[in-house]
């Protein structure tokens, strides 16, 4: 009932994290062997497994079977690859991995490349670097002029060489009229590298540098093209969704008004209407009001092909959906969304919204989308404006390092239900790497790189408390550290009061923190800092006192883990832990699996986080 | 250089002139605040942002600030002597969100949200190097969990509050969510803590004074007014939330919920739903000292701070230690207040063992809300604001300040003090004894708030008090009013002297109001004066109703021949009254529907609407906001003119509406409570032009406003 200030901060949140999944299924491409490609050299393979050691430049080891595309180009073989199939608007995820040192790139209609690169770590990425839109290229103009245009990535999203890195991008293919001219350039709707949106709505006036398609003309389709003769490459996963089908339109659109006890009306056949019209489009501005009445729309969907179509309500009040006489949805102030199954044709819809409580503001808003058209808005767009955003607070970091406290929110896909660390610290780094330390336990809850802190969730307004990091964030195992193990035998996180005390921390000349606190009888310095390459997290914990039973420190747990060479650890494919210590590799209690250095002789632990 | 020196003394010149010639009991110009007390706004970086959370002075005269997004800085030179700029240095920074600022032993100690921070320079380079966790405060995540500190007891032991949590169904219910939330907190330097009290719901208003610590309350569920609190260990102050805890290990405090809820309902929404509890109008108020007979262990404020009069939102107090430096109040409490951006001054005394006291307006009009107070080393005071994301009516969102006495003595009442049949008022300046004797120039009214689980609370059971007689001291400086009833315990009085002028140069007193709780009535010899008549007609009880008369059937007057609209061509009925809540009954439609609602900060969400000269307007006024507003439509250019009139209503003013009985009212709406809504119907005004509305709620109306223009 009561519309709070921070409602609004938390969607300001939730836009900070990865965008939603598509609810129709995409299309899988068959990595059992190549066909889903034309012909094409030797250098592009079907593999089980590859592992790109971590310090060796561009090398990929592979071992036998099937689901993960490769490319090893060699002097004699090193072709591009194309898909068979051809796209015009296309949604693309994939997962890719380059190997250290590689390059490699994604054409799109075999013209537009998206880069890749193994840009871990740079600190201002080009048109050139991982998830770049390549640059175009002018042979007419002088040298050192040909190339123009590109856009770089927002942020470096990339990862570490040897990790599978996620890319999606949302492609929009230029637009022709009917004699073959352009009439609207293609346009990248957006790409996210590794959960960052990294390119938002880029319009691209032609082909990129060295299409390998139309030799420089644009047209409506064309194949997916991946570059194989600049070094090992290797992708899996890879889904498309095309976007070639005809839209759902509305037709005959008639509105009624009332204003008579609009709550009360039970029978709508009868009841009668202060008002009535005709629109184009849904919109509540057609009550003429934005409070105290009903208004119901009755038009007809013109169905090109039978098929489910994914209808999304929402609004400010109470919203029924009716298609052909079925009740499809029924909201009360909340975005919903339900797929029905229509037939090619007229399909009478019916939409009822009423809007009785003054504090809210009038919003209405439906739209379709189908298996083969992106969502199509069925309102006028001032119809369904929420709010006015407000403007961000962004907290950045200077030549010394910026230690900010705030309320942190953790959540994992194993997790219920999130976690809120009160009593956490954002230390952000002058090199670009910033982690959060949870006090109340002594652990790295996060690391990420890029952008340190959007603060406006807890600044703006009243604020509740909470910061969200900005740039590329890794959820690291925030909620073990120092382990013991009980009389069971097994390893247990928990800790009671006596167990864990944390005391303070003190900064150095720099303003980096040492975090001190007592776990399990040992007087314990936490010593965190980016390494001297600017690329990976170090700790060191130093020790003092007695291990009270016998305890362990976890480095990390998770549903994988993985030694991928002496020194490194892979956790669950999704960061990479280096140490030179005797770690063991253990099964907890809840099933994950621990990296745990035992606590002998107070030698320091020492491990680097990597990803 | 030459045309300064003459104008000056041109000047000069006039002044004296003036001041002369004027008939010694006839001011030309009443004295302001600012005759007395000079506010100083201190210069800061325009890339620093002081909302300050605590501001304490360091033994050498420097000013420490603590902000609310983390930083501590040191300000040198805050007095602006050499004629220079104060000099900031960044001492501490990344901390969350800090409310409160100590220092103790060379280091600050300071109140984050989750934590009891000690700050050290341990190398000497100005800037903090090493943060201590002296206590880690319990804390489970939900916004409105501040934390308030650090105070220090005679024994050096820090003292920090914590403010109460929101329900998720209940929004508007304070809820304790993990132990010691809604408490006051003792901890020892090497970092023990010892529950001390609960009942606080948002005490961000704490002091010492008399080595025992104060807290003052803000307005809300189960809090019907602000006050200051003497709080002693095992106490409950009235907000229920933690006593979720009183039965663990380490509480002083006894009384459960349970024995609370069993004589005060809380109004529990039932399962499944969320139903806000709202003022029941015509139920037996039950004031929270009646529940205290019922229950043993809850402490009354010592002084009650009428909301919306005397602030709505109170802050730090401290005492006047500066010997005279700060002028005649030496040994009084100054409290801040967020909202109102203002200062109040309190006297207290103890009676049969227990602290009450009067309560006077001191200063208003600093820049934002005033939220920590402290002494400089000279005397003034350093004021350390903020109003983000509550508003204030000082309508910047931080600032610092500093407050200096003049030199000059400013007529006040200097204390009230209690007395078996009535009050003793103290003036800083002898008074005029003809005004001063004369009953006529008083006005006492006694009255109380409810104790409910409703937000805030209307002023309950108040009566006029009939005054028998007064007696003036033979220096001038005393004035004994003796009442006629039996005085109330328990009880606040509203005494105000608006009649009485000075002696030396007759002029009324700069503020002529103040609130006296009266917990007990003192011993002592009563004054035997003989009773005085009252006139034929009472004005006692001619309070209720008077004014916020709600027409809810729509009453319409026989058409006035000159009310005819010059653009909507048709004969118009007049409106009876200015608050019509249905729809009249000779409307067949209505031309406009407004709905217009608020924002965070103190305004309306439209501040610039058009409507024809004469149409009907249905206006929904939708408060959002979880403070109270109202809606008053005015003649153009009188908003200020209003609002100013609000501000004056006093007591009054709640049970108006705060809409004062004024020719420039067109029309209003009731006080609309958080989360509500009010519709008025109306005519637009004939006349053409910008008119004006305004919430004169006290303290909005500078800011919360916005123009109706009308046009043919």
């Amino acid at each position: 009932m009561k519309i709070f200030p921070t409602l609004g901060l938390l969607l300001l949140c939730l836009l900070g994290t990865a965008r939603l999944f598509a609810q129709f299924p995409m299309t899988e491409l068959p990595l059992q062997d190549l066909s889903a490609f034309q012909s094409t050299a030797a250098n592009w393979q079907i593999v089980g497994q590859v592992q790109a050691p971590f310090d060796k430049e561009k090398s990929l080891d592979t071992q036998k079977g099937t689901g993960v595309l490769v490319n090893l180009p060699d002097a004699k073989n090193k072709a591009q690859l194309f898909t068979q199939f051809e796209h015009g608007d296309i949604d693309l995820e994939l997962e890719v991995m380059m190997p250290r040192g590689s390059n490699s790139g994604i054409y799109l209609q075999g013209r537009y490349e998206i880069q890749l690169l193994d840009s871990w770590g740079k600190e201002r990425p080009t048109f050139g670097d991982m998830g770049g839109i390549y640059q175009r290229w002018d042979d007419a103009q002088p040298a050192g002029q040909k190339g123009y245009e590109g856009t770089a990535p927002l942020v470096n999203a990339a990862q570490a060489p040897g990790l599978w890195q996620q890319l999606r991008i949302s492609f929009q293919a230029p637009r022709f009229d009917a004699a073959g001219d352009k009439i609207q350039n293609a346009r990248i709707l957006f790409v996210e590298l590794n959960g960052v949106t990294i390119h938002e709505n880029v319009e691209l006036t032609g082909p990129t540098r060295g299409p390998y398609v139309g030799g420089g003309d644009e047209a409506p389709m064309g194949p997916i093209v991946i570059q194989g003769d600049h070094g090992p490459v290797a992708f899996r996963n890879i889904k498309y969704r095309s976007f070639d089908g005809q839209p759902i339109t509305l037709q005959d659109l008639q509105y009624q008004v009332y204003r008579q006890n609009p709550g009360e009306i039970e029978n709508w056949e009868t009841a009668q209407a202060d008002a009535t019209g005709t629109e184009r489009l849904i919109s509540w501005n057609a009550a003429q009001a934005d409070n105290d009445f009903a208004l119901l729309f009755e038009g007809d969907l013109d169905v090109p092909a039978a098929g489910d179509y994914l209808f999304s309500l929402t609004c400010q009040g109470n919203a029924r959906l009716w298609i052909d006489g079925e009740e499809v949805l029924s909201i009360y102030s909340r975005t919903s969304s339900a797929l029905h199954s229509l037939p090619q044709g007229q399909v009478p819809i019916r939409l009822l919204y009423l809007k009785t409580e003054v504090w809210r503001q009038a919003q209405l808003g439906l739209s379709v989308e189908g298996a083969n058209f992106r969502p199509v808005d069925l309102h006028y767009k001032s119809s369904a404006l929420a709010a006015n955003p407000t403007d961000p607070i962004f907290e950045r970091v200077g030549r010394r390092a910026r230690l900010l406290r705030s309320f942190v929110d953790f959540q994992m896909p194993y997790m219920e239900q999130g976690l809120r660390f009160t009593n956490t610290i954002n230390v952000g780094d002058p090199t670009g790497l910033h982690y959060t330390f949870d006090l109340n336990q002594g652990a790295l809850v996060q690391v990420w790189r890029g952008d340190f802190l959007d603060m406006t969730p807890m600044w703006y307004n009243r604020g509740n408390g909470v910061s969200w990091p900005l740039g590329v964030r890794e959820p690291l195992t925030a909620d073990i550290q120092f382990m013991k193990r009980t009389d069971n035998g097994q390893w247990t996180a928990a800790h009671e009061a006596e167990d864990y005390h944390y005391q303070a921390y003190r900064v150095d000349a720099d303003n980096r923190p040492d975090f001190h606190y007592q776990a399990h009888g040992l007087s314990v310095t936490d010593h965190i800092r980016p390494a001297a390459d600017g690329k990976t997290l170090e700790r060191q914990l130093s020790l003092e006192g007695t291990p009270r039973g016998e305890v362990a420190f976890c480095l990390a747990a998770g549903s994988s883990l993985t030694k991928v060479d002496k020194a490194h650890y892979l956790v669950e494919d999704r960061y990479l832990v280096r140490t030179s210590a005797s770690a063991k590799i253990e099964e907890l209690a809840d099933g994950r699996q621990a990296l745990l250095v035992p606590v002998k002789g107070l030698e320091p632990i020492r491990y680097a986080v990597i990803w | 250089m030459k045309i300064f020196y003459t104008l000056s003394f041109c000047c000069f010149v006039f002044c004296w002139i003036n001041a002369t010639r004027l008939p010694a009991q006839e001011a030309a110009v009443s004295p302001v605040e600012d005759d007395y007390y000079k506010i100083i706004t201190l210069p800061v970086p325009e890339d620093i942002l002081i909302e300050a959370g605590g501001v304490c002075t360091l033994p050498n005269g420097s000013l420490a600030v603590s902000t609310r997004r983390g930083d501590v800085y040191i300000i040198d030179n805050p007095y602006m002597e050499n004629g220079s700029n104060p000099r900031y240095r960044l001492f501490a920074s990344g901390l969350h969100e800090i409310l409160g600022l100590a220092y103790v032993d060379g280091d600050l100690v300071c109140a984050q949200r989750g934590e009891l921070t000690r700050l050290k320079d341990t190398n000497g380079d100005g800037y903090a190097d090493e943060y201590q966790a002296v206590y880690v405060l319990p804390i489970s995540g939900h916004y409105h969990e501040y934390s308030y500190g650090p105070k220090l007891d005679a024994d050096g032991n820090f003292i920090v509050t914590t403010n109460v949590a929101f329900g998720d169904q209940e929004w508007w219910r304070g809820e304790s969510r993990v132990p010691w939330r809604g408490w006051t907190l003792k901890i020892t330097p090497d970092g023990k803590m010892e529950p001390w009290a609960t009942g606080m719901r948002s005490p961000a208003g704490m002091g010492i004074i008399d080595g025992e610590f104060f807290y003052a309350d803000n307005q809300g569920d189960w809090i019907g007014s602000g006050g200051i609190v003497h709080v002693e260990q095992g106490d409950f102050t009235g907000h229920p939330a933690g006593l979720r805890w009183s039965d663990l290990p380490g509480s002083p405090v006894e009384l459960t919920d349970e024995e609370l809820y069993a004589v005060a309902d809380p109004r529990f929404s039932p399962p499944g739903q969320a139903i806000k509890p709202e003022n029941i109008e015509d139920e037996v108020p039950q004031p929270l000292y009646e529940v205290a007979e019922e229950v043993p262990g809850i402490k009354l404020p010592a002084v009650w701070l009428p909301h919306g009069i005397l602030g709505i939102s109170l802050s730090e107090m401290i005492v006047d230690e500066t010997s005279g430096a700060f002028g005649p109040f030496a040994g009084q409490v100054f409290i801040g207040d967020q909202g109102q951006s203002k200062l109040m001054r309190v006297d207290m005394e103890k009676v049969k063992g227990e602290y009450q006291g009067v309560v006077f307006p001191f200063r208003e009009n600093f820049q934002s809300g005033v939220l920590r107070i402290c002494w400089g080393k000279d005397g003034s005071m350093f004021l350390g604001q903020t109003n983000r994301g509550w508003g204030s009516l000082g309508n910047k969102n931080q600032g610092l300040q500093r407050l200096v006495w003049t030199g000059k003595v400013p007529f006040e009442m200097k204390t009230i003090k209690a007395k078996p049949d009535g009050f003793e008022i103290e003036f800083t300046q002898p008074v005029d004894k003809a005004t001063a004797s004369n009953p006529d120039n008083y006005e006492v009214t006694s009255f109380i708030y409810k104790y409910h689980p409703v937000y805030g609370s209307p002023i309950v059971n108040d009566r006029s008090e009939w005054i028998r007689g007064v007696q003036v001291s033979r220096d001038g400086k005393k004035a004994r009013i003796v009442l006629d009833e039996k005085m109330r315990e328990k009880y606040i009085y509203e005494i105000k002297a608006a009649g009485v002028r000075s002696y030396t140069d007759g002029h009324p007193l700069l503020h002529d109001f103040g609130y006296y709780t009266l917990n007990h009535t003192p011993e002592g010899t009563a004054l035997d004066l003989p009773a005085r008549p009252k006139p034929a007609t009472s004005s006692m009880h001619e309070h209720h109703g008077a004014m916020q008369e709600q027409h809810s059937a729509a009453e319409l007057e026989t058409p006035d021949a000159n009310a005819v609209g010059a653009s909507v061509n048709r004969p118009r009925p007049a409106l009876r009254g200015k608050r019509i809540n249905t729809r009249p009954a000779g409307w067949d439609k209505v031309d406009v529907s407004i709905t217009l609602g608020t924002k965070p900060g103190l305004q309306y969400d439209r501040t610039d609407m058009m409507v024809k000269a004469g149409s009907r307007i249905k206006w929904t006024f939708v408060n959002r906001d979880d403070m109270l507003h109202n809606l008053v439509v005015v003649k153009p250019g009188k908003a200020t003119e209003v609002g100013n009139a609000a501000l004056e209503l006093g007591l009054k003013g709640e049970r108006m509406g705060y809409v004062p009985e004024s020719d420039q009212v067109l029309y209003h709406t009731g006080l609309v409570q958080p989360g509500t809504s009010e519709t008025i119907y109306l005519y637009a005004p004939e006349e053409p032009g910008t008119y004006e509305y305004v919430c004169t709620f006290p303290g909005h109306h500078l800011v919360m406003r916005g123009v109706l223009r009308v046009v043919r």
